[in-house]
C-alpha cells in the first residue's frame, strides 16, 4: 500500500466542507431556475421559447441547450399502462486495450446482449460475442502509430449499435413494442481528428439506426445520473434579454451557472413521470439530421425511475425523432424502461445490467486470454516474452503469498 | 429417460469422506435431503462412490440481493437468473460406500475420492435397495460430526423403505431401528430422536 491515508484526512475534511457550501448555493439556484421555468410554463409560451432558441442559433451564439419539441417545458407526463407483451433488447460492450508491453499487440471487443420477451414468462435469450483484432490495419494509424484508446472506444460504440440493429432485425416479427435499449447517449461523442476512420464509423452507426427505423423499433439511449445542463442552458437563454444574446453571454449559465438539469427534475417529477421532450441543439445532432435525415435527429426526456415513495432518481432517455413523433410509442417506451428499473433496487434497467454483465471482461478472463494467445504463439515458434516493464509490474502487483517451510 | 439416468450435477470438491456437487437451479427438483447418490466415473476403472445427500446450499451475489429487495421482479427476470446466471447451488454428500472389484457395494470410505467434474446421479430403486439393505453405513453417519446424523439417517431410511414392497417396509424400519439402538446405546436422546422420525405415522 502506497497511499498514505493519514496525510489525506485534512484534505478530505476540507472537501466535505466545500461540498456542503456548494449545496447551499445550489438550493438558491434551483429556486431561481424553477421561477424562470414557471414563468414560461404556459403552453402559450411555447412558440416564443422556440423563437428564442432559433434566434440564438441564427446569431451563432454557441447555444448548446435544449429546444422544446412541442410540449410545454414544465409539463410532466405519466407512462402508458405497461404493455402486456413486448420485446426488449439491450446491448453493452467492453474491451481489452492493446498494450505495447504485452507479448503480442491486439485488442478485443466483447459485446453482450439480452433479449427479454416481456410478459411471456420465458427466460431471456443471452448473447456474448467477442471480436479479436490483431491485424495491422486495425492496430495502426495511417502514419504507422498505434491506434489510441479513443478510436477503440469509438469502434466499440459502433459495434454495440450494429449488434442491437442485428438482434432487432432478427426479432422484428416478435411481440411489439420492440424496445432497443442502448447504454449511454445516442448522439455519438464528437468524432474528432483523434479517430482516423471517424467518417466511416459515423456512417456505419447511422446505417444501423436506419435498419432500426425500417423495422419501426423504439430505439432508446439510457443515460444514468446525467450531468447535462441542456434545460438549464435553455432557462438561462430565456432569462437573458433578447438583445443581449451573444456567444460570450451564453458561454455560462449566468445566475444559475453550475446547476444540472437533474436537480430541477428531482423537484418536478414524481416516480415514473417524464419531462417534456426536448431536442439537444448541438453540432452532432445537426450532423445526425443532415446525414440520417429528420428521422435520425435525437430527442430526449428526463425520467424519474425511483420506486414509489423513494427519493427521486433521474435518468435521461434519448430517442430518435421517428420514435418521438409517435407519443404512444414514447409512453410505452417510458413504461417499459420504468418497469425495467423496478427490477433492481439500484433502479437501473435490469436488461442493461445483464448486458453489461455479459459484456464485461474480468481481469482473470483477460489473463487467461493472454495465456491462450501465448500458447498459440509458442506452437508457431513465436517469441512470447512480455517487456521487462510489464513483468516487473506483474510481479509488484500480484498477491503476496506467505513463504512456508515444510 | 429415467430420473436416475441424468446427472443431478458434477463434483466440485471431494475427499474420501465426502464430496460437494455443483448444479444449476433447474437440476435441483429431483434430489432431496437423505437421497442416495453416486458418482459414476466414465471411461475409467474407478468404481462408483455412494453417498447420502445431507445439505443443499444456494449462495447469493450482489445482483440477487438487489432483486430480493425490489418488489416488482418479473417472471422473465427470475427465469433469467435461474437459467442463465450461475446461481451456485451446492449440494454436500457424505460417502457411505463404494463399489468394489467384486461388484459389491462396501460400506466403507472409498479408497480414492471422486474427481472434480465427475457426474453425480441419483440411485435407482434397485441401487438404493442394494446400498441400504445392510446397515453398516450407519457407523459412518453417526461418526461424522459435520452432518445432522439422526435427521439424515431418518430421511434416508424413509426413502429406502419406499423402494421395498409394502409388506416389507415395517420390518425393514424395525431392523434399522434395532441397529441404530445397538450403535447409540449410550446416547438415548439421539436414539429417541431418530426413532421418532422413522416411526410409521
Amino acid at each position: 500500500m502506497t497511499l498514505e491515508f493519514h496525510k489525506l484526512t485534512t484534505q478530505i475534511d476540507q472537501m466535505g466542507q466545500s461540498l456542503a457550501n456548494q449545496k447551499e448555493d445550489l438550493d438558491s439556484k434551483i429556486a431561481i431556475a424553477l421561477q424562470i421555468m414557471e414563468a414560461h410554463a404556459d403552453p402559450a409560451f411555447l412558440p416564443h421559447i422556440q423563437e428564442r432558441v432559433q434566434d440564438a442559433v441564427d446569431k451563432d451564439a454557441g447555444y448548446r441547450g435544449a429546444r422544446p419539441l412541442d410540449e410545454p417545458i414544465m409539463q410532466v407526463y405519466p407512462p402508458a399502462n405497461l404493455p402486456e407483451s413486448a420485446t426488449i433488447i439491450a446491448t453493452d460492450g467492453s474491451q481489452i486495450l492493446p498494450t505495447t508491453h504485452g507479448a503480442v499487440l491486439y485488442y478485443l471487443l466483447n459485446i453482450g446482449s439480452i433479449i427479454v420477451r416481456h410478459g411471456s414468462g420465458e427466460p431471456p435469450t443471452i448473447i456474448s460475442q467477442p471480436y479479436l483484432f490483431y491485424e495491422k490495419e486495425y492496430l495502426m494509424t495511417g502514419d504507422r502509430g498505434l491506434i489510441n484508446n479513443a478510436t477503440i472506444s469509438a469502434r466499440r460504440t459502433i459495434a454495440e449499435m450494429q449488434a442491437i440493429a442485428e438482434h432487432g432485425w432478427h426479432q422484428r416479427g416478435e411481440a411489439r413494442p420492440l424496445i432497443m435499449l442502448y447504454d449511454g447517449p445516442l448522439l455519438l461523442f464528437p468524432l474528432n481528428n483523434e479517430i482516423p476512420d471517424r467518417g466511416d464509423l459515423q456512417a456505419i452507426y447511422l446505417d444501423a439506426m436506419t435498419r432500426l427505423l425500417e423495422i419501426k423499433a423504439n430505439l432508446a439511449g439510457y443515460v444514468d445520473r446525467p450531468r447535462s445542463t441542456f434545460v438549464v442552458a435553455l432557462l438561462h437563454l430565456l432569462d437573458t434579454p433578447l438583445e443581449e444574446v451573444s456567444r460570450s453571454r451564453l458561454s455560462t449559465s449566468g445566475r444559475i451557472e453550475g446547476l444540472q438539469d437533474i436537480k430541477l427534475c428531482e423537484r418536478i417529477l414524481n416516480p415514473s413521470e417524464r419531462t417534456a421532450l426536448f431536442i439537444q441543439m448541438s453540432p452532432q445532432n445537426k450532423d445526425f439530421r443532415k446525414q440520417g435525415g429528420d428521422t435520425h435527429e435525437i430527442v430526449f426526456f428526463y425520467l424519474n425511475v425511483a420506486g414509489p415513495d423513494e427519493p427521486a432518481k433521474i435518468a435521461r432517455v434519448e430517442l430518435p425523432m421517428w420514435v418521438a413523433n409517435d407519443r404512444r410509442q414514447v409512453a410505452e417506451t417510458q413504461a417499459l424502461i420504468y418497469n425495467q428499473c423496478q427490477q433492481l433496487m439500484t433502479r437501473y434497467p435490469y436488461s442493461l445490467t445483464r448486458a453489461d454483465e455479459l459484456a464485461v471482461v474480468k481481469t482473470e478472463e483477460s489473463r487467461q486470454l493472454n495465456l491462450l494467445i501465448q500458447v498459440a504463439m509458442t506452437r508457431y515458434g513465436l517469441d512470447t516474452q512480455e517487456s521487462a516493464k510489464q513483468s516487473g509490474k506483474n510481479a509488484a502487483r500480484s498477491a503476496k503469498t506467505r513463504f512456508k517451510v515444510g | 429417460m429415467a430420473a436416475w439416468d441424468e446427472p443431478i450435477g458434477y463434483v466440485l470438491r471431494a475427499s474420501t469422506a465426502g464430496f460437494s456437487i455443483g448444479a444449476s437451479v433447474h437440476q435441483i427438483d429431483r434430489p432431496a435431503f437423505g437421497s442416495v447418490v453416486k458418482t459414476q466415473p466414465r471411461g475409467s476403472d474407478r468404481g462408483a462412490v455412494y453417498g447420502l445427500l445431507y445439505d443443499m446450499h444456494i449462495d447469493d451475489d450482489p445482483m440477487v440481493r438487489q432483486l430480493v429487495l425490489a418488489d416488482a421482479v418479473s417472471e422473465e427476470t427470475i427465469r433469467d437468473q435461474h437459467h442463465h446466471r450461475i446461481v451456485p447451488v451446492e449440494m454436500s454428500v457424505l460417502s457411505i460406500g463404494y463399489r468394489d472389484f467384486d461388484e459389491r457395494v462396501r460400506h466403507a470410505l472409498p479408497p480414492r475420492p471422486p474427481l472434480s467434474l465427475d457426474a453425480v446421479f441419483l440411485c435407482s430403486p434397485e441401487e438404493i435397495k442394494e446400498a441400504t439393505e445392510r446397515f453398516d453405513y450407519f457407523r459412518l453417519v453417526f461418526a461424522n460430526s459435520q452432518v445432522p446424523s439422526e435427521q439424515l439417517l431418518a430421511a434416508n431410511l424413509l426413502i429406502a423403505q419406499a423402494t421395498l414392497p409394502e409388506d416389507e417396509r415395517y420390518a425393514y424400519l424395525v431392523r434399522a431401528g434395532r441397529e441404530a439402538a445397538r450403535l447409540l446405546n449410550g446416547d438415548m436422546l439421539r436414539l429417541d430422536g431418530l426413532l421418532r422420525l422413522i416411526y410409521p405415522s
